[in-house]
């Protein structure tokens, strides 16, 4: 859809909204002051995602997989996207870092996270100056634990040495090990391994305890339980910089969606209970969760379609991100302006970009119609991964035109 | 594949409430279960307890596929097999594509094409038979013979069908379920056959490692002192300890856990002077269930092991359309 001359958008800030009334000036959109009307067209600033893969965990990235998936998510609203190091082989030295630090022409620009130690094997601290002139921007362990307390506290006081920030999924290794879906009553009646939320809540402490000690920055990835959001918000009380992102299946699945052994709600960190979402839902505005991440995790057809047990981990999410987002603000969960400081301020901030990247101007920028609404098939997904878990839900949000600098890319 | 006569709910059954496969016992009602009762009673010789050959599924071929080893279930499906008349094949997996990196998707295809009427299957893991069902051919059925943690269903309809020839109807029983209940398919199938059939109370005992989470999810009630479970119980069911709970660490030694937990004469005496006890084999003496507990008039594991060639007949005529 074109811009119709005068066409009334409200441009959404994470504080505060504007009106303009929007033009094409050749091959560029014109805005000037308008006044408030009842257009359901907004504009929304490019979005930052902080956990983002191109592939299943450790499986290697074409390079034509790598346009391709970038590409979608500029499509899709994302301008920038933190890509986990478990690539294989892992993001643990500067060559590896540069082959996907490369800018891709109409996509999306990808910061790759170095892995926090070599191989992500939790032993040695990886190279964190030399991975950061390759163009890491912070540190992570993917979803790998680091069970050695000694080397995490080493690596914490590295960092704050070298003003590195890191980037930890809190997740106690062996309580891991084996697990399939969260402990709750789906895992007894299906009979499946589970993991207990104290694996997540023992090591938001341990982290938290360290951080303090230590002084790093620390970004905690991936929450899901309710006691975490409370040591979270507890930390921050205290002053200490901690700050904490969700994935958005997290704010709409539960581990009930598991139910018939689906696989395509098998997903790491596991869905938790009602009670978990309903709290990671309030902590959206409370300030204790800084950001939504997609923790997008493509994987094939062959590698979901397996026997519980055997498929593989994660869910596609890039092409759902933005119209879940609208349908929290329809629900009632967030408003707009919390949409932004969760999905570009804050996640800018925390992965130190810019702050111009994610300005909303008339040559960078998504026009959403909040209230149009489009069918999730197979058919109109445009990652690789076709392991959508929202697969047949009807989703409010359609993307009507997408610019970064100047060029038109929906 | 089409797909469109299995119920969306319950892939076991067609739309119209028939079984088409047995999977687990999810979505069945009490008439499903007592309508094979009732069918594995026929195959069995009233005055002499012995199962009776009969030629129902003559030109039929059955393809038993073990993923996880197992002499004593195959055994006993194999002869359902036989005493029912059908071809049987067996396929040993070990040696089999799969160990070469077939999919197991491939795998039974390539089985289907050697045009099996039913798949007998066990798995490793929990769901896989499930899986395995939604993968074949409209005419085709999957029985399940065991799926990681999940369910053994046939186990526990023989199980049921053994406490109603011998104790008669469920609905006013106490039947307490002794050992190793979380990772137990047995007991998960157990507990959900005796909650179709409407028993009165159903226990379960052991200490907190190898007991459900949730036992409200699953309708039962936990003990972890063995008396208290025990006490005034129409039927204990005794399950096998994997020795792989002890090197997980799940019981410090099956000493303590035999000391603690064990079925012991002391201990069934706690129970209804008429309890029955029951154990799905193979079983540890000493350690789950006292030799002397075993081998008394009260246990009635060997009739189990007769009726369980019955039931897996009867489940076995159904799915494939004979009837009696």
């Amino acid at each position: 859809m074109d811009f119709q001359l005068g066409q009334s958008i409200q441009l959404i800030h994470a504080q505060g909204n504007e009106w303009v009334d929007a033009q094409l000036d050749g091959s560029k959109a014109l805005w000037t002051a308008g006044k408030p009307s009842d257009s359901s067209l907004i504009a929304l600033p490019p979005m930052v995602d902080l956990s983002f893969r191109f592939n299943s965990r450790n499986s290697s990235v074409s390079r034509s997989r790598q346009l391709k998936e970038s590409q979608a998510a500029a499509k899709r609203g994302f301008g920038h996207l933190a890509l986990q190091p478990d690539t294989s082989p892992c993001i643990d030295t500067p060559a590896e870092a540069e082959a996907y630090a490369e800018i891709l022409p109409q996509a999306a620009r990808v910061h790759p996270l170095g892995a926090l130690t070599q191989g992500l094997l939790g032993e040695h601290i990886a190279t964190m100056d030399a991975l950061e002139q390759a163009g890491c921007l912070a540190f992570s362990m993917a979803d790998q634990p680091l069970n050695s307390t000694q080397v995490l506290r080493n690596a914490f006081l590295y960092a704050q040495s070298r003003q590195k920030r890191i980037f930890l999924h809190p997740v106690d290794g062996y309580l891991a090990q084996g697990a399939q879906v969260h402990l709750g009553p789906m895992a007894d009646i299906l009979g499946l391994a589970a993991i207990p939320a104290s694996a997540e809540t023992s090591q938001v402490a341990r982290l938290i305890h360290l951080a303090e000690e230590t002084g790093v920055s620390l970004h905690l990835q991936h929450i899901t339980s309710v006691k975490s959001l409370s040591l979270i918000a507890q930390a921050k009380a205290e002053g200490l910089p901690i700050t904490a992102d969700v994935d958005i299946t997290h704010l709409f699945l539960t581990d009930k969606d598991v139910q018939g052994f689906a696989t395509c709600a098998k997903v790491w960190p596991v869905l938790r209970s009602q009670r978990d979402q309903d709290a990671l839902r309030q902590a959206l505005s409370d300030g204790t969760l800084d950001a939504i991440v997609s923790n997008h995790t493509p994987a094939s057809n062959d590698a979901k379609n397996q026997p519980f047990a055997q498929a593989r981990f994660g869910a596609s999410t890039l092409d759902v991100f933005l119209s879940l987002g609208a349908k929290l603000v329809l629900d009632g969960v967030i408003t707009w302006n919390h949409w932004v400081a969760l999905t570009s301020v804050n996640p800018a901030k925390i992965l130190g970009l810019h702050p111009q990247s994610v300005q909303l101007r008339q040559d960078q920028f998504t026009l959403l119609d909040t209230q149009a609404w489009w069918p999730v098939t197979p058919d109109n997904l445009l990652s690789m991964g076709p392991n959508n878990p929202f697969i047949q839900w009807e989703l409010p949000g359609v993307i009507q035109q997408v610019w970064r600098e100047g060029a038109r890319l929906v | 594949m089409n797909n469109s006569h299995i119920h969306p709910r319950y892939p076991q059954l067609t739309t119209d409430g028939k079984l088409h496969h047995l999977l687990s016992l999810d979505g069945l009602k009490e008439h499903h279960l007592v309508d094979l009762f009732d069918l594995a009673k026929s195959f069995i010789d009233p005055n002499t307890d012995q199962i009776i050959k009969v030629p129902l599924l003559r030109g039929k071929t059955i393809v038993n596929l073990f993923f996880e080893p197992s002499t004593r279930t195959r055994t006993t499906f194999e002869l359902a097999e036989i005493k029912l008349s059908a071809d049987v094949v067996n396929l040993d997996i070990e040696t089999s594509a799969a160990k070469k990196g077939e999919s197991l998707l491939d795998t039974l295809h390539n089985l289907q094409a050697m045009q099996a009427d039913m798949f007998v299957i066990r798995h490793q893991d929990s769901g896989s038979v499930e899986y395995f069902a939604r993968h074949v051919d409209p005419h085709v059925h999957v029985m399940n013979a065991g799926d990681g943690w999940h369910a053994h269903p046939t186990q526990a309809l023989l199980d049921m069908f053994t406490i109603r020839e011998l104790k008669g109807d469920i609905h006013d029983m106490t039947i307490a379920i002794m050992g190793d209940i979380k990772h137990s398919r047995v007991a998960r199938s157990q507990i959900q056959a005796l909650s179709i059939l409407g028993a009165r109370e159903i226990r379960v005992i052991g200490p907190r490692t190898l007991l459900p989470d949730f036992p409200q999810a699953l309708g039962v009630h936990a003990y972890t002192d063995a008396e208290e479970g025990i006490s005034g119980a129409d039927v204990v069911i005794a399950l096998r300890l994997q020795k792989e709970r002890m090197q997980g660490g799940l019981i410090p030694s099956t000493r303590e856990f035999f000391n603690t937990y064990g079925l012991t004469r002391e201990r069934l005496a706690l129970a209804k002077p008429d309890a029955i006890v029951m154990h799905p084999g193979p079983m540890n003496r000493n350690v789950e269930i006292a030799s002397g507990v075993a081998d008394s008039d009260r246990a009635v594991i060997l009739q189990q092991v007769t009726y369980g060639i019955a039931i897996r007949m009867a489940v076995m005529s159904r799915l494939l359309g004979g009837s009696r």
